[in-house]
Order: C-alpha cells, then sequence, then structure tokens
C-alpha cells in the first residue's frame, strides 16, 4: 500500500485515491488545425517512463480534489505532491 | 403538502439493541438539516455573507470543523464545506444564504434527505471504527474540533471526534446507513467478550 500525500489532507492510505494518468499533459490550442497524428499523440502516447514519473491523483474518498504526485516507478518512493498549476518538487522544470 | 411527507430514518428495519460488554454504543441522530456549501474561500463577499447567516466564518484550515450556535460547519474541500442545522431548519438556512450569496459566486445545496449521522460511544469505538478505516483515529493524531472525509467498510463517510474524547460522529449517505450499521453491529461482537 502507498501513503500518499494529499496537498490539502496530508497523509492518508492510497485506497482514497484513484489515479488519474501522466500529469503535464496539456490539451493543445486550436485543435481544429492539428494533423491526425498531432492529436493521437495527445490523446494516446504516454512517456511510461523507468524511474521519476509525474502523476495525477484524485482524493476520491476525501477532499476530492486532483493533484500531482511524484513517483519512482521502480521503487515506488513518492518524493512529493503539489498541487496542479505548480512545480514538482525535484525542481524539474516541466 | 409537505406535512404528507413523513420522514423516516434509514434504519428503521434493524434493531439497534443495548451496547454489550465493552462494545461501543451506536445510535442514530435522525432527521438532521445538511446543506453543501461552496465559495471560494479567497472571496471577502463570500466570507462575509456565510459569517451573517451562520455567525461564524467557515473553516479555511483544512480537515477542520467548527460550531457557531446551533450549526456546525465542517471542512469537505478548499472551496466546499457542509453546514449540519438542527432538524426542520435547512431550508430556511439555505434560504437564507441563498439571499445572503446573491450576487456571489458560489452555491447552498440541500443535502438532507441524503445523509445521516452516527454516534459511536465508548472507549472501543475508535477500536471498532479501525475494523475497517484507513485513517489514523488515535487521540493524539485526531482530535475535536478536526473533521476528516475518509471510508468506513468502503463506503465513503465524514468523521469527527466527539467532544467527550472516546467517541466519534459519522456522517453516512442514507442508502448505506443500514449496510453499515449491520457491518458495525457484526464488527462489535469482538468488542462484546474482551
Amino acid at each position: 500500500m502507498l501513503l500518499i500525500e494529499c496537498p490539502w489532507c496530508g497523509e492518508r492510505d492510497e485506497s482514497e485515491f484513484s489515479y488519474a494518468g501522466e500529469a503535464h499533459i496539456t490539451r493543445p490550442r486550436e485543435t481544429k488545425n492539428l494533423s491526425d497524428e498531432e492529436w493521437a499523440d495527445y490523446l494516446f502516447m504516454r512517456k511510461n517512463p523507468r524511474g521519476l514519473h509525474r502523476e495525477q491523483w484524485l482524493h476520491a474518498a476525501g477532499c476530492r480534489r486532483y493533484f500531482n504526485v511524484e513517483r519512482d516507478t521502480v521503487s515506488y518512493q513518492i518524493s512529493g505532491s503539489y498541487k496542479i498549476g505548480e512545480q514538482p518538487p525535484s525542481g524539474e522544470k516541466v | 403538502m409537505a406535512d404528507l411527507f413523513q420522514l423516516q430514518s434509514p434504519l428503521v428495519n434493524i434493531e439497534m439493541g443495548e451496547a454489550k460488554g465493552n462494545a461501543p454504543e451506536i445510535r442514530e441522530i435522525t432527521f438532521l438539516g445538511y446543506l453543501n456549501l461552496r465559495g471560494k474561500p479567497g472571496n471577502t463577499a463570500f466570507l462575509a455573507a456565510v459569517i451573517k447567516v451562520l455567525g461564524a466564518e467557515p473553516p479555511i484550515e483544512p480537515n477542520t470543523m467548527v460550531e457557531s450556535g446551533d450549526y456546525r460547519i465542517y471542512w469537505l474541500g478548499p472551496d466546499e464545506w457542509l453546514v449540519i442545522t438542527p432538524t426542520g431548519q435547512q431550508g430556511q438556512v439555505q434560504a437564507k444564504l441563498l439571499e445572503a450569496l446573491d450576487g456571489v459566486f458560489s452555491s447552498v445545496v440541500d443535502n438532507s434527505s441524503g445523509l445521516t449521522l452516527l454516534e459511536i460511544n465508548g472507549k472501543n469505538a475508535a477500536a471498532l471504527i479501525a475494523t475497517d478505516c484507513p485513517l489514523d483515529l488515535h487521540p493524539g493524531k485526531f482530535k475535536p474540533g478536526q473533521c476528516a472525509q475518509t471510508r468506513l467498510a468502503k463506503a465513503g463517510m465524514t468523521i469527527a471526534p466527539l467532544r467527550n474524547g472516546e467517541g466519534f460522529e459519522v456522517i453516512i449517505r442514507r442508502s448505506f446507513a443500514d449496510y453499515l450499521l449491520l457491518w458495525m453491529q457484526d464488527a462489535a461482537v469482538a468488542f462484546e467478550l474482551a
């Protein structure tokens, strides 16, 4: 079980959360001008890294807010949580 | 028209019974008013309107609650609160809030028919809830004045410690009330003999 830190509620059990995919994927503007390839890239293509991954979680059984988590996909170590719109704690620009 | 509707507890079909041995006492507090209040905590017009009607500012600190006269305000999210009013006053309070919040970006929704409240009281109250609840209920971590939303036996709940220090109030969906009460009665058997 993971212990996930909600930016509002603090550390809570994983069973209170639901996973919401990779973070920092921005919906393109002017979608009508996109090629099929660009649109498919936005919809389907994900990084799936080995190592540090920034992902969205929803505190479904708690405050029902989405937030971002930085987690190592190898060790499952969570290095921190941050609100949507903020930069990850590792300092790496996204 | 309104008196045609008779309020009925969701637990009418279950024998509540007396608490046996060291099992905590479980009772339902019926028919309270529940209002879901939403607004921006940084908006002074919103805060002023809430203070005018409820007599207190909604708690900004996450997972805390405030009491103000007959009303209790629980933090549910950074822009969301649960207001509990005495039985039958929810309509009046909702109307007053809507009037005070006229033109302010906010919402007030009456949830009274959807929720109910159980009080679990006794020295094993925390142990009984901890049978299937991931929250740390230790009195050093979870004190009166705090509240939290989490799961109880997989069903969602809002929980707050009682002022007496050895009980909890548990706000649950009405449709889950019979399931949760039967689950609690089953879990309580472990404490009847202990």
